[in-house]
Order: structure tokens, then sequence, then C-alpha cells
């Protein structure tokens, strides 16, 4: 069965036809994060009758995955990631642990013999480390893993309007792929170490919005940023508010490296001699990039590194969050489809 | 009372410059990538947005960036990115406000334009080639070519201003501020404009300064002569197409300048002078109405004319109506016959399977030794194909295609290289009813059954499932069969039913896998365009799982650094400094000042006489463990 699945800092996501009815695709989503509790009767007793999956480690229980947000509340720790810095992590077995059961969990069973699998690595294919751990983790589920870029996954998605020809955008959460396409086939791309969560970050160090566990050590309390930041009501343009001009602000930062990046990969060679003089659209993905006013703040950071001239349009996906996964299950057909006719071709 | 009321009621709708006339209003100018860029008037108590201006000036189609300038001198107020969808309205504009629009894509729905700014006024520029040189505008305006004149640029980048010379060029979106220039200028300039003629009928016109040209003040003639001359110098080189537009202001405004005896001699004002006298207007109307009486006569023959085309309109949509109707009705047909036919060739494959497993006596006794030529032989396979299929027209009567076939043997196979069956009796006509059929595979397995080779090469041609369609007025002259033939002819009928049905199996093959490759094409198109269905499904966690390891948490924000070391307390702090104990020392007495894992920072300290104590403390740990019993 050919699957995507995106692995994000965010969530985990995975995209399968349903063999039932193939026009029908099926999403399944786990964040990727956990949440430490201490091993006690009490909180062991909760977690069972609520009949929530949890996992015992050495002296504490951790539940993860989407089940997290519910049990957070029993403790005023904060959710770990399970990537640090968009990496797997080296000094946290549990953690590598969780995504293998994460992993597991959101794949489809009985996959069938060498069953394609794309996939995307949290800071895109440059990191080889991270990269090779997934592709071991899939094929330990029994799929064939393919390697994509984010990137490269949304213009297959949503390039359908521009020959696949153009700029994208891809903010995640603790890294911004950019890369500029040719008919699909990426000529020049750029990964920044920036998202989301260093927005967060700063947004919650500024506004010393902080959260202390029992044993009075202090943490940045980032879940309650991401909940405020679900408000429809905010938009980077029309900001009210000390805290919405502060994000405005930060937001404004990350984009301004976006947009360098983007001039400067206008300029490499690549791009001049394959796409000489041409104008681009701009498609942006990524959870960060809902967040109203978006397009108007990048094309403004544009405007102020003279690329505007050279652009079309500046969109968002319309399913920005599922974009990279869909264009995932977009390639993995396309490359079973081809792989297809060679053989009857043969 | 009822009728004072409705007069009160219609009155604004009747004249509604009339309601109008004492109103104030404010000046509000566009010009850029628009479909009409000019100056338009709102009243002065309405909130001007910038999308009021936008849709003022036409639809708007494309996002792209809204330059708001103001003041004198010209500065920008703000750029604001607009979309066609956006739910506000933009930014509050003020009076006197221009905004100069820049779509995203460049792309310029009216034409090219630059807006200049007078003392008091404001025109539209046209600028067909793109460009225009600075100094031929200065000259047309009569002014001194070698004149700096502050340029506000628009474009991509932020607005900015420049003072231009003569050799450059105004380019689309800039906003030519003269009104510096002419003070600057000061008497000079409008003694130079008082001394240009007015000759407005033999100038070429601008249709987007009609509306403001055609207003005449008459009190105020003298403070606007140097801008009469630079509109009548704008005049000059706007756009041919605008021609007509032009005259009939030109000659409206000739026509009240008659009236007033000042022909030719008094200046005429833009936009912006708002003062109109009240005789020009009456007889600006009553041209109008002129004019309208006119036309009257003319309007009968055109309305006639617009019903006739109303009526062409109404048949020919109707015609495509029915006409979409007919082939949506033929490709339903189609598509019935289609499934019909596979049904079909589904029972004769069947039935030649049983016919091939039935014993050949039986075979032998289905028919008879010798048929003579008059008598029709019963086919043994029936044919189903009762709609849209063939119709036998046997004398006087119709046979249906659902009836037995009582074919006679003048059946020939068709020699055109494609197998083809010739069902064709003596007597009996097919007659096609709807064209684009396949033959029927029944019809020719009667046919072969009653038929007539005509040479071997025939015998050995395949049967072929895209079977031509019987030509049933051309079948040839049949031929008695012989006795001899009937054994052949039965060999052949298996042979061509083996064969048939490995066609059949072949081509369902095909057409599933054809069907197969299109559907899943299709699916990945709509996956591509985003068509599909997201079904959110849960993860299937097990329960419980065991883990090894300690998970390390979320990363704790440290405040302040950490202290190295407990301050000792008070009372300790002297005996402390007076006499430290080593760290070995201190073990044995109990008091352990480090704790947790990793070496501790005494150990790893060396006097300063170089001696090692860490490693002297582990020497003397080792001897106390080793000595203890």
């Amino acid at each position: 069965m050919i699957t995507a699945i995106d692995f994000g800092c965010h969530a985990i996501r995975s995209a399968c036809r349903n063999p039932e009815h193939p026009r029908h695709i099926s999403l399944i989503s786990e964040r990727s994060e956990y949440v430490v509790l201490p091993d006690t009767d009490q909180f062991r007793e909760v977690i069972t009758v609520h009949s929530i999956p949890y996992a015992e480690c050495e002296g504490s229980i951790v539940v993860f995955g989407n089940r997290a947000a519910e049990v957070r509340w029993l403790s005023p720790q904060p959710s770990a990631p399970l990537f640090t810095n968009g990496q797997v992590p080296t000094a946290d077995a549990p953690a590598r642990q969780i995504l293998d059961v994460l992993t597991g969990a959101v794949l489809p069973q009985n996959p069938g013999s060498s069953a394609a699998c794309c996939f995307t690595a949290p800071a895109g294919p440059g990191r080889t480390r991270t990269a090779e751990f997934l592709g071991r983790l899939l094929s330990m589920h029994g799929f064939r893993p393919v390697l994509c870029s984010a990137t490269e996954a949304t213009m297959l998605a949503n390039g359908n309007d521009c020959h696949y020809t153009g700029v994208t955008i891809c903010m995640g959460t603790e890294t911004s792929e950019i890369s500029i396409s040719r008919y699909g086939v990426e000529i020049a791309r750029e990964c920044l170490d920036v998202g989301s969560a260093w927005i967060d970050a700063e947004l919650a160090r500024q506004m010393k919005i902080q959260v202390w566990d029992r044993s009075g050590e202090c943490f940045l309390d980032l879940d309650s940023v991401r909940d405020w930041k679900l408000n429809p009501r905010l938009h980077l343009r029309n900001s009210t508010g000390e805290r919405e001009r502060t994000l405005s602000r930060l937001y404004g930062v990350v984009l301004d490296r976006i947009a360098r990046t983007v001039r400067h990969l206008m300029n490499a060679p690549a791009v001049q001699a394959k796409l000489p003089g041409a104008h681009f659209s701009v498609i942006c993905a990524g959870g960060p990039t809902r967040i109203g006013g978006f397009a108007g703040a990048l094309t403004e950071r544009f405007v102020e590194q003279d690329t505007a001239s050279r652009l079309l349009t500046v969109r968002v996906a319309d399913d920005a969050s599922t974009a990279v996964v869909r264009g995932l299950l977009i390639l993995a057909e396309l490359q079973h489809a081809g792989q297809t006719d060679a053989e009857s071709a043969a | 009372m009822g009728r004072l009321f409705l007069l009160i009621l219609l009155f604004p709708v009747t004249f509604p410059e009339t309601a109008d006339a004492g109103q104030a209003m404010h000046d509000y100018s566009i010009s850029g990538d628009v479909e009409r860029p000019q100056t338009y008037q709102f009243a002065a108590d309405q909130s001007v947005y910038v999308t009021d201006l936008l849709f003022s000036s036409g639809r708007l189609e494309e996002p792209g960036y809204a330059v708001i300038l103001r003041g004198s001198p010209v500065h920008s107020a703000g750029t604001e990115f607009v979309r066609p969808d956006m739910a506000g309205r933009g930014s509050l504009l003020l009076p006197g406000d221009i905004v100069v629009f820049r779509s995203e894509s460049g792309f310029i729905p009216g034409r090219p334009n630059a807006l200049v700014l007078f003392k008091d006024s404001r025109a539209e520029l046209p600028l067909p080639e793109g460009h225009r040189s600075l100094t031929s505008l200065l000259e047309q305006c009569q002014l001194n070519p070698a004149l700096q004149v502050p340029v506000t640029r628009t474009g991509p980048n932020p607005p900015e201003t420049k003072f231009l010379d003569g050799s450059q060029d105004i380019h689309h979106g800039d906003v030519v501020d003269l009104s510096q220039v002419v003070q600057s200028s000061g008497l000079a300039v409008e003694q130079l404009f008082e001394t240009v003629p007015l000759a407005i009928t033999e100038q070429t016109g601008n249709s987007l300064l009609i509306p403001a040209d055609a207003q005449i003040n008459q009190s105020d003639a003298g403070a606007g002569a140097e801008e009469d001359a630079l509109t009548r110098s704008l005049l000059a080189h706007a756009a041919p197409a605008d021609q007509a537009a032009f005259d009939q202001a030109a000659s409206d405004l000739s026509a009240a300048q008659n009236t007033d005896g000042r022909t030719g001699a008094a200046p005429f004002r833009n936009a912006s002078f708002e003062q109109i006298s009240a005789a020009q207007n009456a007889e600006s109307s009553t041209a109008r109405a002129d004019q309208t009486a006119a036309g009257t006569s003319g309007d009968g023959a055109g309305s006639a004319v617009l019903n006739v085309i109303f009526v062409i309109g109404l048949l020919l949509a109707m015609g495509l109506i029915l006409v979409g109707w007919l082939k949506t009705w033929q490709e339903r047909e189609i598509e019935n016959r289609m499934t019909e036919t596979v049904r079909n060739k589904m029972k004769v494959r069947s039935r030649a399977a049983a016919d091939t497993d039935r014993p050949a006596d039986e075979d032998r006794a289905a028919v008879p030794a010798t048929t003579p030529a008059s008598q029709p032989l019963m086919a043994d396979i029936e044919t189903d194909v009762n709609d849209g299929g063939w119709i036998l027209a046997s004398g006087d009567h119709e046979i249906t295609a659902g009836d037995p076939i009582d074919v006679a043997l003048s059946t020939w196979f068709q020699d055109d290289g494609e197998a083809g069956v010739e069902a064709a009796a003596s007597e009996a006509v097919f007659r096609e009813t709807d064209a684009g059929t396949d033959s029927d595979l029944g019809t020719e397995i009667s046919a072969a059954e009653a038929g007539q080779w005509i040479d071997d090469d025939r015998i050995s041609a395949p049967f072929n499932n895209k079977a031509s369609a019987p030509s049933g007025s051309g079948a040839s002259a049949p031929e008695p069969p012989t006795s001899a033939g009937q054994d052949g002819l039965r060999n052949s009928q298996r042979t061509a039913s083996a064969e048939e049905s490995a066609v059949v199996d072949k081509s369902a093959a095909e057409e599933q896998a054809e069907s197969s490759v299109q559907s899943s094409w299709q699916d990945l198109n709509d996956l591509l365009e985003n068509r599909v269905t997201v079904e959110q499904k849960a993860a299937d966690l097990p329960l419980r799982v065991n883990l090894y390891g300690r998970p390390s948490g979320p990363q704790c924000l440290r405040i302040d650094a950490a202290h190295s070391q407990v301050a000792p307390p008070h009372m300790a702090a002297g005996q402390r400094k007076a006499a430290p104990k080593r760290p070995a020392a201190a073990a044995a007495a109990g008091t352990e000042q480090t704790a947790g894992p990793g070496p501790s920072k005494a150990t790893e300290r060396t006097s300063a006489s170089g001696v090692d104590f860490g490693r002297l403390d582990r020497a003397l740990n080792f001897l106390e463990e080793h000595s203890d019993p």
C-alpha cells in the first residue's frame, strides 16, 4: 500500500488511500510530544480509568501523542518535544522509542511487499542522521522509505495552477525550508534553523509566560502560547495589544530572513541558468502560515528586499497543515505509476 | 397630500444633481493599474476608504499595492496590500489624497498613465507608449525644459520622490508634482499661459478630463489661467481614441461660451473648481433635453433592431439547448447499447461453450444434411439485441433482433480484412436503425452457421469482435451450400467459437485494465487538485508499553547561574576558612559536600605545589576500602 508520512516537529501525519474507497484519503495525525508524570498510583489510576495509552519508564509515566494534551493538567510540567531542535534526540532514549511506537500506529497495517512510503525528515533531507534513523524506522515496519523534501511535496500538492514552477516556503516548527522548483523539480533549496518554536519561545520569554513545577524549576509555557496563537482573530498586520505586536515583530524577523533567502536563491546561478528572468508564484505551507495576514506580511518583506517585481503571487496553501503529506502521497503514487509503466514496458 | 408626498419622494430621484448641488465635494485621485484613472469627487461628509476609490475606478480583479500619497509636496502616507476578497475597506483617506494602485502581476487594465498635479487641480496624463520624456511635458506646458520636477515614483519598491530633469522619462504610475514648479516659476509662468490662445475645438481630447473640464468657472477665470494652459497642453497629447467624447464635451463648452459672448477668450477650468454658474447649468440641461428629443425618433428603429436581435438570440439559445439535449440522449443511448453488447457477448460465449461441450452427433442432427437454398435456416443462437440493433425487414414484415433470425444460406463473409460477417438473407434486408452500433455477435454466429465460405483465406480468417456493420442491400448473390461443406462448417464454427471466446476474454481484460488505468489516473488527478475526501482517523496506539531509559523531559528555564557550592552557615565559615578539609577527610567524617553523579570539582583541584589532591584522595579511598574488614 502506498503511504506517505510527514515527520514534523509539531505532528506526525500519515496519509494513504482507503482501500475500499480509493477516492478517500485516510489521514492520521499524532502530536510529536510527550508528557512526563510521576509514577504514582493516583496518576496510574486516572490514566487507566480514561483508557489513555501510556508508557512506563524508569520511575515515571509517559503519555505521548494527541493524548498528551489530555493529561497536561495533571502536571505543571509542560510537554516535551520528540524532536529536539529538529533532530532525533541522542540523549533521550524514551523519545526515540516513542517515535517507533507512533510510527507504527500511524502507518497502515499489512502494507504488502515492498510498499513505498515517502517521508520527510524534520529539518529537511540535509540532516542525514535524522533521515537515516527515520528511514530505518520505516524499513522496520515493512515499507520502502523514499526521502523527500517538504517543499517539493508542497509544490506537487499546490503547484497545479503554476505548472509546478515557483517558490515554495514551508515554515515549520523548528525550521523553514525554501526552494525554487521548475516543473516540479527543485533547482535551489535552503533550510533556515528558525520556525514557529523560536517565535513561541521568544514571545514567552519577552512576555514572561512561565510555569513552575513541583520542584521549583521554571519552564517557558509554550503550550499556552500555542493555544493563544490558535485564536482566529490574530492578524499580523492589524495587531492590537502588546502581545500581538510582539508576535508580529517576531514573525517579521523570521519573514525577513525568508525574504532574504528567497532573493539569494533567485540570484543563484542554477536559477539564473534555468529560469532566466522568470516571474515566480510563491506558495506557502506549514502550520505557522495559517495565521492571519501572513501573505501580506511576507509580501511587504519581498517589497523591502526588491524581489516583489519578480513575483506573480504570494499565497498560502488551502490545506497548509496537510499539504506536505498530500504532496508526499502524490510523489509516492507518481513513482509507483512510473515503476509500473517501466515494468510493463519491459 | 398624497401627491405632495409622492413628489417629495420622487424629487431626489428625478433631479439628483439638484439634490446634490448644495453639497460640498472632496476630490480623490487614483492612477496606476486601474481601468479608469481620474479624479473622483465624494461628498464631504462621506468617509472614503481605499477600496471605495478602487471600485470607483473599475473592477478590482487582482491583488496589489495601494500607495497613498498625501499633502503638498506629495509624500507617502502608507502602502496597503489590497485583495479583491479582502474583508475590510482599507485605510481611511483624507480629502485630496492620491492613491496609486500597482497590481502584483503588473497587468494594466486601462492604459498606462501618470498623474500631474497643478497648484489647484490634477490631471491624468496618458502614456500610450508607457513612458514620456519630461522635456516634452514641460514644453507642452510651456515651462522651462531645464526645470527639475519632483516626481513620486511607485512600483515594486517603496514610493520615493525624485527630482527629474528634462532628460529623464515619466513612467507609468508616476505622480508629477508641477504645483511646486509653478510656484517657483512665479509670475513668468502665468504670463506665459496668458499668451496661449484658447482653441478648444482644434485640440484633441482626453475623456478622462472631460468630467472636470466640462465645468466652467466664469468668476475665477484669471486665477486658473495657468492650469488651463497646462490642461490644454495635456489635451493636445491625449489618445485619439477619446476624440469623439472630447469633441462632444468641447462642443458643449463652445456652445456655452458662445452664449456668453466670450468665444475663444475664456479659459476653462478643471474639476476642482467647484463653482458653476446656474446659467450654464440651465443651458447644459437644455442642450441635453434637445439631444434627447432628437434621439427619440432614432430610438424607435433602434428598439426594433434590439427586439430582432433578442428574438434571434432566444432562438439560438433554444437551438443550443436542443442540440445539447440530443447529444446527451445520443450518448446515453450509445452507453446503453455498449452495455447490452457486452451482455450479449457474454451470453454468446456461454452458449458457445455449451455448444463445444455438445457431442458432434447432436450437432450434426441439429443441422439438416441438405438444405434447399430457398428454405431459410433457423439459427441456433438467438440474438437478444433488440433496442437500437438491427432490424430484419423480410418482405412486408419486420423482424427485430430479439426474434430468432431465419437466415438463408446466402450469408457471406466479407472480404474486408477484418473477417466481418455479412448476415444478409436473400430476401431479408438489414437496415440500420441507429448509427454507431457495434455488430451483433449473435448475428455473426448465425451467419457463420448458415453461410458459405467463399475461399480458403476467409475460412482461416479469425473472428473479430470488431465486426463491420452488415450491408444488407449490397449483399452478394447466394450460393447453395453443399453437403460436403457442412462438416467443415461445424468445425469452423467450433474454431470460431473458441477464438471468439479468447478474443472476448482478451478484450474484456484489456477493457478492464484500461478502465483501471483511467480510474487510477483520475484518482491521481483528483489528488493533485485537492478534490479528494480526507477521512481523519485516530491512531491505534497500544494501551501500555514499557520503555527503556529515563525521559529527559522539557528543557527547563534557568533564571540565574547555578551556585557552584552552597555557602556554609556563618558559624562554620570561620572554621572552614581556617582549616579546609580534604574531600576524602570529609567523606570519612560523613559530611560529604557534593552529591550526584560525576566527579566533584574538589577532586580535580591541584595545590599550588603541584600535588594532585584528586589522585591522592582516590588512592586514600582505595586504601580505606580495602582495609575495611
